[in-house]
């Protein structure tokens, strides 16, 4: 299930206009991942710690949205050093640790880092329903706002179900184990759920056709333009262009 | 032949699902006018949703004319029109509730109707209010009772004023003290329903006459009431299974 544990604070990022937040985030986070240096991407990741702060998260929160991103880095660490070819740093018996390997892992994962935190401060500090909204004004297709809408309203309604059959399978003495039978049982589970989907799906748009739906995206919230959301725009802004032209012309 | 009172019409109405053997409507007709209060009891397979979506055009008939206020519907564009004056209550209200919040969700109508935003949140908190539910207006509808869904499915409808209302078993899986609150809100309605359940204690306390399906036909015969009637009084002290 979706918890939106950031989405209702009370700092200044969560009073900026979600359509904003969302341009800021692409804007930023595209700089990041084509910086090139790595003492540059310490710079970059010294922004989003800044924006997180601003947003004032709970940082034990914010680490534990790290946790997955942690372990997949883990496995790059593991992997990179060993089997990329250059420079070799460190050698144990036949392992051999190469300069370029270590540099781009740390690469990866300060950009990585980086740009997930850029997120969390911007976008996760919203509701999906603000969120469909920005998404909505700053001209991405109405079919894709409502496809991201639909998701995060549906996805509880088919967890709810699959458990439901689930649990029914289980009260008829189904045990899943390593064998065709579990299998064929969760290829059953996996078919009824997609019949089911679908078939809410057409009853929707029934509910939705019945209310007069038009195809467009209508909603109440209304954003007036503030000197905050242009300040904080233009900020980024700024930031964002000394960041490229350092890179180009002085590293 | 077309009465004034006549809100819908249905005349000679067939309906078979693609691949089906026999026609679940069948020849059936069907009046409701103005200030009508009308309940449906039938089995389970009978045809009643069918028949609810036939009027709303979510379903088009083999054969038979659908009449609303007046006009003949043939085309989707004449459901269009139409959609918004007659409310439907499904019978999952997860099915009608797909906008993130309770608010958002009640001004969904309003908002398709071309009112403005002021107005339709106007339109939205006044129907929350008459339902005494304004309190949940910030919930996200996913995370709501059964009941709470329902009540919020029912305001959603109703912004939409519509001119009769179509209720597909709306006490279906809700506790007592939600059936209670519906009878009171249908009962202090001042327009045309018709109500499908499988609940006689329900249906008897907010229509006035009860109608009845079979062979795909509709049953208007006051015999029908009475039996039903009967039948209920007779096991009532008594847990028992219908049907």
């Amino acid at each position: 299930m979706i918890e939106e544990k950031f989405a209702f604070g009370h700092s200044m990022i969560h009073r900026l206009d979600p359509s904003v937040r969302i341009l800021c985030a692409i804007i930023l986070s595209v700089i990041t991942a084509l910086c090139d240096h790595v003492s540059l991407v310490l710079l970059h990741l010294l922004v989003s710690i800044m924006l997180v702060a601003i947003a004032r998260l709970d940082i034990k929160d914010v680490l534990n949205r790290l946790k997955p991103l942690l372990g997949f880095l883990l496995m790059i660490w593991i992997i990179l050093p060993l089997t990329f070819d250059g420079e070799v740093i460190f050698r144990f018996g036949i392992l051999e640790i190469s300069r370029p390997g270590v540099v781009l892992c740390a690469k990866i994962t300060l950009k990585s880092i980086c740009i997930l935190l850029l997120f969390t401060a911007l976008i996760a500090t919203m509701s999906i329903a603000s969120l469909g909204n920005g998404l909505h004004r700053i001209h991405v297709p109405d079919k894709l706002v409502f496809l991201l809408l639909m998701s995060y309203r549906y996805i509880a309604v088919i967890q709810k179900e699959y458990q439901r059959l689930l649990r029914a399978a289980k009260f008829r003495g189904f045990k899943p184990g390593t064998n065709l039978h579990s299998y064929k049982t969760y290829a059953y589970l996996a078919g009824m759920l997609f019949v089911r989907a679908s078939l809410r799906g057409q009853r929707v748009h029934q509910a939705m056709l019945c209310r007069g739906f038009d195809k467009k995206f209508h909603t109440l919230d209304l954003y007036h333009p503030t000197i905050l959301n242009s300040v904080f725009f233009f900020g980024v802004l700024v930031a964002a262009a000394a960041l490229v032209l350092f890179e180009i012309f002085w590293i | 032949m077309n009465n004034h009172s006549n809100i819908i019409r249905l005349e000679d109405i067939s309906y078979t699902y693609p691949g089906a053997n026999t026609p679940v409507l069948h020849h059936l007709n069907l009046e409701i006018n103005k200030g009508d209060r009308i309940g449906m009891m039938a089995p389970n397979g009978s045809g009643k949703t069918t028949l609810l979506h036939t009027i709303m055009g979510l379903c088009r008939p083999d054969s038979g004319t659908i009449t609303v206020f007046g006009n003949a519907l043939r085309e989707e564009q004449d459901f269009v029109a139409i959609r918004s004056r007659i409310g439907l209550l499904f019978q999952d209200s997860d099915d009608q509730l797909f906008c993130p919040t309770v608010l958002d969700d009640v001004a969904f109508g309003p908002l398709n109707l071309g009112f403005s935003r002021s107005e339709a949140l106007d339109i939205a908190q006044t129907t929350l209010d008459r339902l005494e539910i304004r309190k949940f207006e910030d919930q996200v509808t996913h995370r709501m009772s059964g009941g709470q869904k329902r009540l919020v499915a029912l305001a959603a409808v109703l912004a939409m004023e519509p001119e009769v209302l179509l209720l597909d078993e709306p006490t279906a899986g809700l506790d007592k003290a939600v059936k209670e609150k519906l009878v009171h809100i249908l009962n202090h309605l001042d327009i045309s329903y018709f109500v499908i359940s499988h609940e006689f204690d329900f249906v008897s306390a907010v229509t006035e006459k009860i109608y009845s399906m079979e062979d795909g036909r509709i049953l208007v015969d006051d015999e029908i009431h009475i039996h039903h009637h009967e039948h209920v009084h007779r096991h009532g002290n008594h847990p028992h299974v219908h049907k």
